[in-house]
């Protein structure tokens, strides 16, 4: 009996111990979060500069996004920057020289519906002298509209036929970003 | 002073050891019909002498030595069982011979019949059978049971049309608690650690803890045996599919002070393939280790320890990493998943999981009078769980999901035992505290909790006549959750408590000794658990976002199974099993009519709410003998659910399918010291029809075609002296068949495995 007390002891002890107050859990700072995506677009040989974004401050879920597009002038070439970052943290985190840093595993990709007369080429590349898409050129020709996508594919196939050319199809890898703006041209 | 004892008592037979004229003599009868066994060989180990019974199941053995003697029993049809027997004077026994097939009614093997324990067993050599496969793939054997896979290597218990939280796993009397919410999250159970499993498809809430509405799966010990020497198990596999091998290996012993039993198994497999890929990044690792100790303290109290670890590694299928939903449709058009590689790895890349489990049981029992036990069990559980994505900025060896949960159980029950009755009355209190890693950088997709529990139950059985026997069971509880979310960068406390209650009537008639009928009717009411109330997040697999729903109420189930055994001649055995369910506030996962936009573009919503549903199926199985060797046996399952407020099918629900195989065994062969017994050839075909009842708004891609697969075995027992060798060649999809099955959550993305010969070497000693 002496064995059964010291064993019940014992399991009191560990049921008394366990079950004591618990921690508040840590609010975690989701780093990775994009919140905001911007688009420069920089007329070649002066005009007035635009700005595409989206920003979704509170991340997925909440409020929704605001989505902010933009209107071209017709024949003209844009010098177009990406910049990414997460502004849920204070100060904001800059999320391009993350992308910058890992370049050869991400590819941007600007996918137009028909009708929106653009065209998009890549003005930069990473070490393996494939294309990036942080700096790109943005081409109009006619009068139009319709909707110009900035996508961020992580670990694509950039050597597949067509994907260093701006061709998605066979790009493969995770989409990081997926984000649609409307687009006028006049 | 009780090994002094031990040895006072033992000294009469060391002293008589040398002489050699006595018999042993006695009867093989069936367990469950009580019928004799003719033809049984009844063997003492290691020697010649031996006998086959008679047409009413008599045998004699002459001339033996006194002492210790192993003998085996065997029967066509039936287990193999060893006793182990201290000879001192002519000894006459009866020996009971279990069926070794799983689907015959089993009654305890006490000889009590409690209505819990009643189910399909998976008997040991069954276990041996299938050793390699994961606890879900080896109940899906059973009619009635399928498995809710992600991919090869994991697979969830699908009993009756439910699973997860809905199903109870019992290890060794204790509660498993883990994260089994998740679809993708499998038992932490290694089933080569169990003697046999039972698969109960009734509501088996009552014993165990009161919140469950599905069946049961249960891992039993059989009570080491009071055998002084050392036996056990060595078992290694290999398997051509994905270049698994198994290293497992078991021994148990009674020693002077304790009895003991310990096992280990190893296991490490590369890369699945599929008929015509590899299945990239599915190679896991995984490992287990048990130790059991039984002690009789003195002739009232004795008492069992148990503690068994469980670890594993395993990558998920490197294709089914979708980031939205424009990937997921890519995925699903492809013809090959993206990121095949042209060989097999043994790499375990992201997107994988890290889990590890720890149960300590302890259980006191002690002999209050002759039919009265009084018994304590108390269990000690930690889960942690890792999941690692595929990230940026070097994050992929951060967990994206880091679980730790810790996990009690303590029970006293009073515990009466007569010829007629069967009484168990017990208390029980539970406490779970779930804590999420803080340093995943991702917002947790289960918040942290406390849960507390306290049931109250009531069991009760009773013969009332030689033909009918009836039980009843309730119990109530009351759970108490105290959640931490995490919402808009604060923490915000919820506190719900529920009140779980169950209640369950069994009728056993024996019509005669060919006929029995099982009713079982049973209600439970469950409370919703914290993934459904406080859930919140993206399940990358499915491009989905999922949301708890705080206003979910109990949801209660009402379930009626009748089960007709048959016995024709000796050539028909057959049992059908019918099943209605009726759930009032069924919880379920709805797809929300609008999108949900994120940076990653737009992804469908689901939130979890509630409807009236219905399960209605039957399961059967026929096994005909043409001759004492040749045997034909066929399993089938039909199920139907309904969402009763939408008139719309339930989805997940598994596709019906039908099983049969031909197996032929041939007659022992004896070669000198050698004998080969219980050689088998067998050969087998599953077909599974498509899921029809499925909207194409229900899911991303319509449910995949019919299959046909074809399998075979051989295996046979090469006996020497005391030692067994068991020797399997195992194939399955023999025809390489390419595949998808519905119940696969990969089946968006890749072909299921392709043919897969497995082959098995067991030493038995």
């Amino acid at each position: 009996m002496k064995y059964l007390k010291i064993s019940s002891l014992f399991i009191l002890a560990i049921i008394t111990m366990n079950s004591c107050k618990k921690d508040d859990p840590v609010v975690i700072n989701e780093e990775e979060v994009i919140t905001t995506l911007k688009y420069e677009l920089v007329p070649v040989g002066g005009g007035a500069t635009v700005e595409l974004s989206f920003v979704d401050l509170d991340g997925d879920g909440g409020n929704a996004p605001v989505i902010k597009g933009g209107t071209l002038e017709e024949n003209k070439t844009y010098n177009g920057t990406l910049t990414l970052a997460n502004e849920s943290e204070s100060p904001a985190e800059d999320i391009t020289a993350e992308i910058l840093e890992e370049d050869e595993e991400h590819q941007f990709f600007f996918p137009v519906t028909s009708g929106l007369n653009v065209s998009v080429s890549y003005k930069d590349q990473d070490a393996d002298g494939n294309p990036v898409g942080l700096s790109s050129e943005v081409v109009t020709t006619t009068a139009s509209s319709g909707t110009l996508q900035v996508v961020l594919r992580h670990e694509p196939t950039k050597t597949a036929s067509g994907v260093s050319g701006g061709d998605i199809t066979n790009a493969g890898g995770e989409t990081d970003i997926e984000v649609d703006f409307p687009i006028t041209i006049q | 002073m009780k090994p002094y004892f031990i040895i006072f008592f033992l000294l009469p037979f060391y002293a008589s050891a040398q002489q050699c004229n006595y018999t042993l003599s006695g009867r093989v009868l069936d367990i469950s019909t009580q019928e004799p066994l003719g033809y049984s060989s009844v063997q003492i180990e290691g020697t010649t002498f031996g006998d086959k019974t008679d047409d009413n199941g008599f045998f004699e053995i002459k001339n033996i030595c006194a002492g210790e003697v192993h003998l085996l029993v065997s029967h066509i049809g039936c287990e193999p069982k060893r006793i182990f027997i201290r000879v001192k004077k002519d000894t006459t026994f009866t020996i009971y011979l279990p069926h070794h097939s799983s689907f015959l009614h089993q009654i305890d093997v006490q000889g009590k019949s409690i209505y819990e324990e009643e189910g399909h067993v998976i008997s040991e050599k069954e276990l041996n059978q299938q050793s390699g496969n994961s606890l879900g793939n080896i109940a899906s054997n059973v009619s009635g049971v399928s498995t809710l896979k992600t991919g090869a290597g994991i697979s969830k218990p699908i009993i009756h049309g439910l699973y997860g939280k809905r199903i109870q796993l019992i290890n060794n009397d204790i509660a498993q608690q883990s994260q089994s919410w998740g679809n993708d999250h499998a038992p932490e159970i290694d089933p080569f650690a169990a003697d046999n499993i039972t698969v109960i498809k009734g509501v088996y809430g009552i014993e165990y803890g009161g919140n469950t509405i599905g069946g049961a799966l249960k891992m039993n010990s059989i009570p080491i045996s009071d055998d002084p020497h050392l036996h056990g198990k060595a078992l290694y596999s290999y398997a051509t599919n994905n270049g698994l091998q198994l290293l497992a290996t078991r021994f148990e012993k009674k020693s002077k002070y304790f009895k003991w039993r310990a096992g280990m198994a190893l296991q490490q497999g590369g890369d699945y393939r599929a008929p015509n890929y590899y299945l990239s990044n599915t190679a896991f690792k995984q490992g287990s280790a048990f130790l059991q100790l039984e002690k009789q303290w003195s002739e009232k109290l004795k008492s069992d320890f148990h503690y068994s670890y469980f670890a594993n590694s395993l990558g998920i299928l490197r294709g089914a990493h979708a980031g939205n939903l424009t990937d997921l449709e890519n995925a699903i058009d492809a013809t090959q998943p993206a990121f095949t590689d042209a060989k097999r790895e043994y790499d375990i890349d992201a997107p994988r999981q890290n889990v590890q489990h720890h149960l300590f049981k302890t259980h006191f029992a002690y002999q209050l009078s002759d039919d009265v036990q009084l018994h304590l069990v108390y269990g000690l559980q930690q889960n942690n769980r890792k999941e690692f994505d595929i990230r940026r900025g070097g994050r992929t060896k951060i967990p994206s999901l880091g679980l730790k949960l810790a996990a009690q159980d303590a029970k006293f029950y009073y515990h009466k035992l007569t010829e007629e009755r069967t009484t168990k009355i017990g208390v029980q209190y539970q406490y779970q505290s779930n804590t999420n890693d803080a340093g995943t950088g991702i917002l947790p997709l289960q918040p942290d909790y406390q849960l507390h529990d306290v049931g109250v139950y009531f069991i009760h059985s009773i013969a009332l006549n030689e033909h009918a026997e009836f039980s009843i069971g309730a119990r109530q509880d009351i759970r108490n959750i105290d959640a931490r979310l995490i919402r808009d960068f604060k923490v915000e406390p919820v506190v719900t408590t529920n009140y779980n209650s169950s209640l369950s009537l069994g009728l056993d008639y024996d019509w005669t000794k060919k006929v029995a009928t099982h009713i079982n009717l049973s209600s439970v009411r469950r409370g919703p658990e914290v993934n459904e109330l406080y859930s919140v997040g993206l399940h990358q697999g499915v491009a989905s976002i999922e949301e708890g729903n705080r206003n979910l109420k109990s949801e209660w189930g009402t379930k009626a199974i009748i089960t007709e055994h048959l016995k024709v001649g000796k050539k028909l055995q057959a049992e059908f099993s019918l099943y209605y369910q009726y759930i009032q506030n069924y919880i379920y996962l709805q797809p929300q009519p609008d999108f949900r936009l994120t940076i990653r573009g737009a992804f469908p919503l689901f939130i979890y709410e509630q409807t009236d549903a219905s399960l209605t199926g039957l399961d059967a199985t026929i096994k005909y003998h043409f001759t004492d060797r040749l045997s034909f046996l066929s399993k089938a399952a039909f199920i139907h659910g309904q969402d009763l407020t939408y008139n719309i099918p339930l989805i997940y629900m598994p596709s019906n399918n039908l099983y049969a195989s031909l197996q032929y065994e041939l007659a022992d062969i004896s070669l000198k010291n050698i004998r080969l017994s219980g050689t088998t050839i067998s050969i087998n075909g599953n077909y599974v029809v498509r899921q029809n009842r499925l909207l194409a708004s229900q899911d991303f891609m319509p449910a995949p075609d019919a299959y046909f697969l074809l399998g075979a075995r051989v295996e046979t027992t090469i006996n020497l002296g005391e030692q067994q060798f068991y020797l399997s060649v195992q194939a399955q999809n023999l025809l390489n068949t390419s595949y998808r099955n519905y119940l696969n959550r990969l089946r968006y993305f890749a072909d299921d495995t392709g043919r897969n010969i497995t082959l098995r070497i067991m030493w038995k000693f």
